[in-house]
């Protein structure tokens, strides 16, 4: 559905969904809409539901995107969903292989279904969105993740190569070279879920370091042969790991049954098994991206996909390089993301153009008025007053509390960037301890992110370079001065602040020299708070000091 | 007593996923001393058993085992029976054979000739 204005045709109103439809389960469910002012909007079906990684139909999120713009579903022109579809779903193909229309919607008895929506193949996806974000014109875009399907068949991952924003595919991975499912396998054994544990394995592998240098060559041994066979862009397989999956409404419980897994269990600890999974997957990457460079010679990289959540090995590959490559990480890398991607690929097919900005700001979610957090604060019995948002903020942190801080539209994607974020000081690791244990409830070896004012990214990191997003690791010049914010290994995943990405947050971190511990807004096992309504409820189960919302000051009664 | 349920029952876990049995009680009641004694550390505990005799003997059994299943999924892309991966390991440690010899049977086996 087009509107016509002055001979131009303008796409009408794109509802993007990131849902597995029609399998009967999912997960990372989120819903974009592009308006026909290229507004974009977007949420996670989690932030509404309040199940975490929820991956069933995202019915809260459809609605809530049709309220933000004041439309019902008649006015959505076009339904894009960011998932290709297996052969036996598949009804008429469009736009040469990258897109279909159902046999069967998967939607059915929803209302979706009578929108007849587009299926986008799920790497090319991953690539859309990565390539849109970057602000590249010509851009070699490496997409690597558990699965997803592409011209029918399930695939771990793709190259392409994009120009102007015409995606061709170069190359695509089978399911049984995966290295997200292996990675994955790596953390079920480690005692963490897969699809949620990832990060927790990262997180445990520099802890390994320190064991023995005989132990360390072993295990890597052991773990090279667990992961599939790369040699640059080239695959073998070692045999895929072999799992048992039992499938829900909406999500997966996966226990591992790889022999080789288990005996590595047996035989390690888990810090050092996450340690050989950790270097392999480097490894892996590093080799990859310098044979598909040299292949394409094209010097613009973009990495998309889940398993570049992995901001330690983000940081690997931008040291090694960052000095004769351009390098960009999509922020919204995972299965999120193709809410957006899907919405911004059906906008391409209709107009040739990319709609949003290179670095697209991620505060793509709701606003709430005063009026809305007062009436919330209603349902509690805490103190509000009004007051200067930011002069409180400093001086609450200042004076050692760990604050709830809520503003503006939320953010899209799994980090707080300063609209749904908890705040405290980097400067002393107590401060890691109570966010960890009383505030956050979750282990204590944990790490935190710091917040830094672009201007003085280069006094507390080496080598920094622009990065908005913490999906990229630094190492810290003095990670002794900053203990709350620094990892074992002394690096950092910070969010490098410019003022007009957000003017009070950014004020607020400067009138604290300039660096604050900032971490997402939510309790262990919660999706980061929506609404005035979630915010509230956190500070009240947990031992938060204080939250500042909008303009109002939040506190327990003594 | 709730928590020391759970002690217990995570220190059987321990145990169990290491040396494949559970302890007897006079082991468990050793183990959750020692688990008491430093600040109930699982990390203590976990660490002090893979340094113990017993497990040292274990684990060079389990490396053995290990080197037999790389090679089910390198040459058959299978996990290993619990019948091939028993008589190979037994070969490598009773009769002294080599991993490439483990190599060579399975590449002379009708299953892998069928694959390639």
């Amino acid at each position: 559905m087009f509107l016509f204005f002055n001979n131009t045709m303008f796409p009408l109103n794109i509802l993007g969904i990131s849902h597995l439809a029609p399998s009967p389960f999912g997960h990372y469910t989120s819903v974009a809409m592009l308006d026909d002012n290229s507004n974009l909007f977007a949420i996670s079906e989690e932030r509404l539901s309040r199940i975490k990684n929820d991956g069933g139909y995202p019915s809260n999120s459809i609605q809530f995107c049709l309220n933000q713009n004041n439309l019902r579903l008649d006015d959505v022109g076009n339904v894009a969903v960011g998932f290709g579809l297996e052969k036996q779903h598949v009804g008429q193909i469009m736009k040469e292989k990258f897109s279909c229309y159902a046999k069967d919607t998967g939607y059915k008895k929803t209302s979706i279904e009578r929108k007849n929506p587009i299926f986008y193949d799920h790497q090319y996806i991953h690539a859309r969105i990565g390539y849109a974000l970057s602000g590249f014109k010509k851009a070699l875009v490496i997409c690597l993740d558990g699965g997803g399907v592409d011209n029918g068949e399930p695939n771990s991952g793709g190259i392409f190569v994009v120009d102007n924003g015409d995606i061709q595919p170069i190359k695509y991975f089978p399911m049984y070279h995966s290295l997200g499912l292996t990675y994955g396998a790596v953390t079920e054994v480690c005692g963490f879920p897969m699809s949620e544990g990832e990060g927790k394995t990262m997180t445990i592998a520099p802890m390994g370091e320190n064991e023995s240098k005989t132990n360390k060559e072993k295990i890597y041994g052991h773990m090279s042969n667990v992961f599939p066979n790369f040699k640059g862009i080239d695959v073998k397989s070692n045999g895929s790991v072999t799992f048992t999956s039992i499938f829900l409404h909406d999500t997966t419980i996966t226990s591992v049954e790889d022999t080789r897994l288990l005996l590595l269990k047996r035989l390690y600890h888990r810090n050092l098994i996450a340690w050989a999974a950790q270097k392999r997957i480097e490894d892996i990457l590093i080799d990859f991206i310098s044979k598909a460079v040299d292949t394409t010679g094209i010097k613009n990289v973009v990495f998309s996909g889940g398993i570049f959540l992995n901001m330690i090995m983000n940081m690997k590959i931008q040291q090694r390089f960052g000095d004769r490559l351009n390098l960009f990480f999509n922020p919204i890398c995972s299965d999120h993301g193709n809410a957006i991607g899907a919405a911004l690929e059906e906008y391409y097919q209709q107009t040739g153009k990319n709609p949003v900005p290179p670095y697209m700001s991620l505060y793509l979610g709701s606003s709430y008025s005063d009026e809305e957090v007062l009436f919330s604060t209603k349902k509690f019995s805490f103190k509000v007053s009004k007051v200067n948002k930011v002069d409180s903020a400093i001086d609450l942190i200042e004076r050692g509390k760990v604050i709830g801080w809520f503003q503006g539209r939320s953010e899209f994607g799994p980090r707080g960037l300063g609209n749904r974020s908890i705040l405290a000081l980097p400067t002393e690791q107590k401060y890691k301890d109570i966010v960890n244990e009383k505030v956050k409830k979750r282990e204590p070896w944990r790490p935190f992110c710091p917040t830094i004012i672009e201007e003085k990214s280069s006094e507390f990191l080496k080598n920094p370079s622009y990065a908005p997003y913490m999906i990229l690791g630094f190492e810290m010049k003095n990670p002794e001065l900053y203990p709350a914010v620094t990892h074992v290994d002394g690096t950092c995943r910070p969010q490098i602040l410019k003022k007009d990405d957000n003017p009070d947050f950014y004020q607020v971190v400067k009138g604290l020299d300039g660096i604050i511990l900032n971490t997402s807004f939510n309790l262990a096992g919660d999706p980061i708070v929506e609404t005035p309504h979630d915010a509230l409820m956190t500070l009240k189960n947990s031992e938060m000091d204080a939250l500042l919302m909008n303009d109002f000051l939040i506190e327990k009664c003594v | 007593m709730c928590i020391k349920m759970n002690d217990e029952s995570q220190i059987n876990e321990l145990y169990s996923m290491l040396f494949n049995e559970s302890p007897d009680s006079d082991t468990l009641k050793s183990l959750l001393k020692v688990f008491h004694e430093h600040d109930n550390s699982m990390d203590y505990l976990e660490d002090n058993l893979r340094k113990s005799d017993k497990f040292k003997l274990l684990s060079e059994k389990l490396e053995v085992e290990l080197g037999v299943a790389e090679l089910y999924y390198i040459l058959l892309n299978r996990k290993p029976d619990k019948e091939g991966l028993s008589f190979f390991t037994n070969q490598i440690i009773e009769q002294n054979k080599s991993l490439d010899w483990v190599s060579e049977s399975i590449k002379n086996s009708a299953e892998f000739k069928s694959i390639i």
